[in-house]
């Protein structure tokens, strides 16, 4: 490859972010590395393990895999979007309520393709759960915890959409 | 260079085109590819749509393997095109992979497929600029296997690539287009095939076609195929079985879619005319996860799609 630069903008988070790239970047090395969010994890760095997962234009990708200047416009949410300690995000709060966390490495990927499972499909059934994790490795926590934490999650959500709990900071 | 136009597209030098980029960005990593001249096609408006016009379904290249694997008119139509996509690699990676890019995917091997590192310690073979096959070393070329689920499935219903090449605009087979691919692929990148596929046609099914998809893979997500079968019967056109991830390009099983005609022909007698066929076809070779051995013991996985003979599955 070679080293031609260009310059990207990207809806980071809500925010507009603008940086310089270089052709073969990955948006995983962006993030992590330009924008100095380290949430998304490299993992195999080969999109096989879901570690990088990030939302773009609403869809989970594996950030490791997904060009830089191919994101060039485009909406990313990062696990660093998504809530905060004091407010965290009802998947967040979830996955520790059921304990669906040990190292916790692959711990942001799974959350960020449960939250575009539950944006598009609030309520989802055990098997679409699934299928939406199924490109997200855990090496130790194992998934039955992992599901639990997404049915938890998809309930508390479902209620905020129909206005049972009011509207989530 | 991020193109929105064709006339952008069309004006480098020594492109290679990404669509979705997820099949390349492993390989460049690993130095195995050393492309110098990355075009990203797929913001171009020509590379997308999904509709059926004039008897056939148009798939733009640019088109996401989801966005296929769930549109109505694909599933309902073409249901091994949509059931293909949708058993590719995982959702994060359907999310963004373009079908364009699935059919022009490399081909895989566990020599290559592998850090530079790694790679050190062997002599390069034909896909890094060598001249050897570590696979099978008296062979005059790279006996590396394409993989892609979709192709089986475009090979399926006899579909054809709108490709640019060289600034001519042509309709080809896509048999023809991935045999063509298949061959450049197995040597380094400098000498791979400068073919933008801009979309994909298929003639619509007649009455009371019934088709299908099946995949074998260790892992049902991420995992490439070891195994894929396509199979199409019960319409006014010939049957027709067409096989993937056992050779350089899918197979067409022409024995075993002339055995399917028959309708008096048990289920046992069909998937013997498919091992044997297969035997003669496939050219399996050491693979991460299975021994040509035991792949040989997968071609019996016809029979997956077998219920399609009584309209079932």
């Amino acid at each position: 490859m070679t080293d031609k630069q260009y310059q990207i903008t990207l809806k980071l988070n809500g925010q507009t972010r603008s940086f310089e790239v270089e052709e073969g970047e990955t948006l995983l090395h962006v993030l992590r590395e330009r924008a100095g969010l380290t949430g998304a994890k490299k993992g195999c760095d080969l999109g096989e393990c879901g570690a990088c997962t990030v939302i773009l234009d609403g869809r989970a990708v594996n950030s490791c895999c997904v060009f830089a200047v191919s994101a060039d416009g485009k909406q990313v949410e990062t696990i660093e979007g998504i809530g905060s300690e004091e407010h965290p995000h009802p998947l967040q709060q979830a996955f520790m309520d059921a304990g669906a966390i040990q190292c916790g490495f692959c711990t942001p990927g799974m959350i960020m393709a449960a939250k575009a499972l539950l944006d598009r499909n609030p309520h989802p059934t055990r098997e679409e759960v699934r299928q939406a994790m199924s490109g997200n490795l855990c090496r130790c926590t194992g998934y039955e915890k992992i599901e639990q934490a997404i049915a938890m999650a998809a309930e508390v959500v479902a209620s905020y959409a129909e206005g049972k709990e009011g509207d989530r900071a | 260079m991020l193109a929105k136009t064709m006339e952008e597209i069309l004006r480098a030098e020594h492109p290679t085109y990404i669509g979705g980029g997820t099949d390349i960005m492993p390989l460049l990593k690993n130095h195995v590819r050393n492309d110098q001249d990355l075009v990203f096609v797929s913001e171009v408006p020509d590379l997308h749509g999904i509709e059926e016009k004039e008897g056939y379904l148009y798939l733009g290249a640019g088109e996401r393997l989801y966005d296929i694997s769930v549109n109505d008119l694909v599933k309902e139509k073409w249901p091994a095109i949509a059931q293909a996509a949708g058993a590719t690699a995982s959702p994060q990676i359907r999310n963004i992979a373009t079908v364009g890019g699935n059919i022009m995917q490399d081909r895989r091997c566990i020599y290559f497929n592998q850090s530079r590192y790694w790679r050190s310690g062997l002599p390069l073979c034909f896909k890094t600029g060598g001249k050897v096959c570590l696979q099978i070393p008296n062979s005059p070329v790279c006996r590396a296997i394409y993989y892609s689920d979709v192709a089986t499935a475009l090979m399926l219903y006899e579909a054809e690539a709108e490709c640019v090449e060289n600034g001519q605009r042509s309709w080809v087979p896509v048999a023809e287009l991935i045999a063509r691919h298949s061959q450049a692929n197995g040597l380094a990148c400098s000498q791979h095939l400068p073919v933008l596929v801009v979309r994909f046609r298929a003639p619509v099914p007649p009455e009371g076609e019934r088709s299908g998809f099946y995949k074998y893979a260790m892992r049902a997500t991420i995992d490439f195929p070891l195994i894929n079968f396509a199979l199409r019967c019960g319409g006014s056109r010939p049957a027709r079985v067409v096989a993937g991830a056992v050779a350089p390009e899918p197979v067409v099983l022409e024995e075993t879619a002339h055995m399917l005609e028959n309708s008096q022909a048990a289920d046992e007698e069909i998937l013997a005319c498919c091992e044997g066929e297969l035997k003669k076809l496939a050219k399996p070779i050491k693979e991460a996860c299975i021994s040509p051995a035991l792949k040989r013991g997968l071609y019996q996985y016809l029979s997956f799609l077998l219920p399609l003979r009584k309209g079932n599955g």
